[in-house]
């Protein structure tokens, strides 16, 4: 019908176009037997045509090939049409489908997630209730369907985001009871890395500390995402030494996965944390300085000989955050050996090392500032200002010392200046 | 004893729903933004306010902000937050929150938390 109505449209149209075209036509006409064979397909079906189309359409090649060209046109509209409108009549019923299986799962979660004296039963009657419940719901819903086990595990998981305690406790219990499990693992074997992905995320969100070995291939794995998972995971679910992957991490831990990692750790008994010192000697210098920034900010103890060892490391970086270390958890005694390192430093290391005897540093080590000072180096110069002004020195006396050179007047007055 | 619990987590607010109403507190009146929880205030006067810290149209500081200005009544207020806003429930203890928990949390200890600041229900 469709088809048909297109048609007639179509029809009364080419009556504008045949107007518009038969001045054209005139002056240079088209040869019939250029559409011959075209002509002889529609003849048949013009001469059906009602209303004195046949007249209007007989001997118009253009004409046909026009309608030709809407006949594909209106075809593929249709088809189209067709095909967005099943669609969207397929989305709708599998989104109206997914809501009430949502619906009934949440009874199933409802009835697991509240303790058995919230729901008035006696515990043997509400072990009977809750298995027939799992079996029910095994037998009718879960059983064959991947989809709508992965509907229940996304909607425990959304639950056990939530809560804690019991309520958490239950609703892993019924993931368990489920064998829900067994869907995550499966996912680990996916050849899509999105798959492995969500199931180590899945695991590692259930505490499913059974999944440890599994997922400890995964800790070096060449796709950065799924390594991150496979380390994030790792860390929650040991029940002791949390960060033992680190010694067998070959692959560079990001700023990103650094900070993941840390969200990870500050969930943890502070008594149960790791010795970080463990991984100082790690040929992973990013591992080395994820262990510095986290022993800072953990305020775990690190002795003279091991700092003064990561102050000799190969990577500037590490001595940078070994300067950091130093600074924050105020290693006073290690002063003497940031300023026998000065000279052969880098200027980074250079500038955090003046920054930390500024910080630290008393009377002793002024004239190391006051050379510095008067390098006429102007980082170096700008840092040694700060320090000295840090150790109690006051503008005049540090303008003093250079006999006011306005070099070191413009330095000491950006210094001093409370604004930048 | 009217109790408010303003939440814009669906499941959050049916789960305290039901452990407050297991503990007894039948009157319990449900908001799921702020400004439907300033409106429910306004009408209801309740006598404990749990409440979300981040919802639409108004945070759960704006409704705290409220009734210590506008509400005569001495009402304790628990704030729920999301893990790492330490800063906003410090801000939170300052205008006047009587406690807080933060996310995920058991709702076993908010019903502990809530019987410490309201009397038992008969």
């Amino acid at each position: 019908l469709t088809s048909f109505i297109s048609f007639i449209v179509s029809t009364f149209s080419l009556r504008d176009f045949k107007i518009s075209f038969s001045i054209v036509a005139q002056q240079k006409p088209i040869q019939p037997n250029q559409s011959q064979s075209l002509i002889q397909i529609f003849d048949s079906f013009i001469s059906a045509l009602p209303f004195g189309l046949e007249e209007l359409l007989s001997n118009q090649p253009i004409v046909l090939i026009a309608l030709a060209l809407i006949f594909v046109c209106a075809f593929l509209i249709i088809f189209f049409l067709t095909l967005i409108i099943t669609s969207r009549i397929y989305k709708t019923y599998i989104l109206a489908r997914d809501k009430q299986l949502k619906h009934k799962l949440e009874l199933l979660i409802s009835f697991n997630l509240h303790r058995q004296k919230d729901s008035g039963l006696e515990m043997e009657e509400y072990s009977k209730k809750r298995q027939k419940m799992l079996s029910t719901f095994k037998k009718h819903y879960l059983d064959g369907s991947t989809h709508n086990r992965q509907i229940l595990i996304e909607e425990i998981i959304s639950f056990h985001k939530k809560f804690n305690g019991e309520m958490a406790e239950n609703l892993r219990n019924l993931y368990v009871d489920l064998d829900l499990q067994n869907d995550s693992i499966w996912k680990l074997y996916s050849i899509r890395w999105e798959q492995s992905a969500k199931g180590i995320r899945e695991l590692s969100e259930m505490r499913i500390v059974s999944a440890l070995n599994l997922l400890f291939r995964f800790i070096d794995n060449k796709n950065s995402i799924l390594r991150d998972e496979a380390q994030v995971a790792l860390v929650r679910l040991c029940k002791q030494n949390h960060l033992a992957f680190l010694y067998y991490l070959t692959q560079p831990l990001s700023e990103w996965q650094q900070i993941n990692l840390y969200h990870a750790l500050r969930n943890i008994d502070r008594k149960k944390l790791p010795d970080f010192k463990l991984w100082i000697d790690s040929p992973n210098a990013t591992v080395v300085v994820f262990c510095l920034k986290m022993a800072n900010r953990f305020s775990v103890h690190f002795g003279a000989e091991a700092l003064e060892r990561l102050l000799k490391h190969s990577d500037e970086e590490v001595r940078l955050f070994t300067i950091d270390y130093i600074r924050e958890q105020e290693k006073f005694e290690i002063i003497g050996s940031l300023v026998a390192m000065y000279e052969r430093d880098e200027l980074q290391v250079q500038i955090a090392i003046i920054k930390t005897i500024g910080e630290l540093g008393g009377a002793e080590w002024e004239d190391f500032l006051v050379n510095i000072l008067l390098d006429y180096d102007f980082k170096k110069s700008m840092e040694a200002a700060k320090a000295l002004k840090k150790s109690g020195k006051t503008n005049e006396e540090i303008l003093v010392l250079d006999n006011g050179s306005i070099q070191i007047h413009t330095i000491v007055m950006h210094v001093s200046d409370v604004m930048i | 004893m009217v109790i408010l619990i303003a939440e814009d987590d669906a499941v959050i607010l049916k789960t305290l729903d039901f452990r407050l109403r297991k503990d007894g507190y039948t009157n319990i009146i449900q908001a799921r933004d702020g400004r439907q929880a300033i409106e429910l205030i306004n009408l209801h006067s309740p006598d404990l306010i749990i409440s979300d810290i981040l919802m639409p149209f108004a945070s759960g500081l704006e409704i705290l902000s409220h009734v210590k200005k506008n509400i005569a009544k001495k009402i304790p207020i628990i704030m729920l937050s999301a893990m790492g806003m330490e800063n906003t429930v410090l801000e939170a203890f300052e205008m006047g929150a009587d406690d807080f928990m933060s996310k995920p949390f058991s709702p076993h200890e908010l019903s502990l938390r809530v019987k410490r600041l309201l009397p038992r229900p008969k």
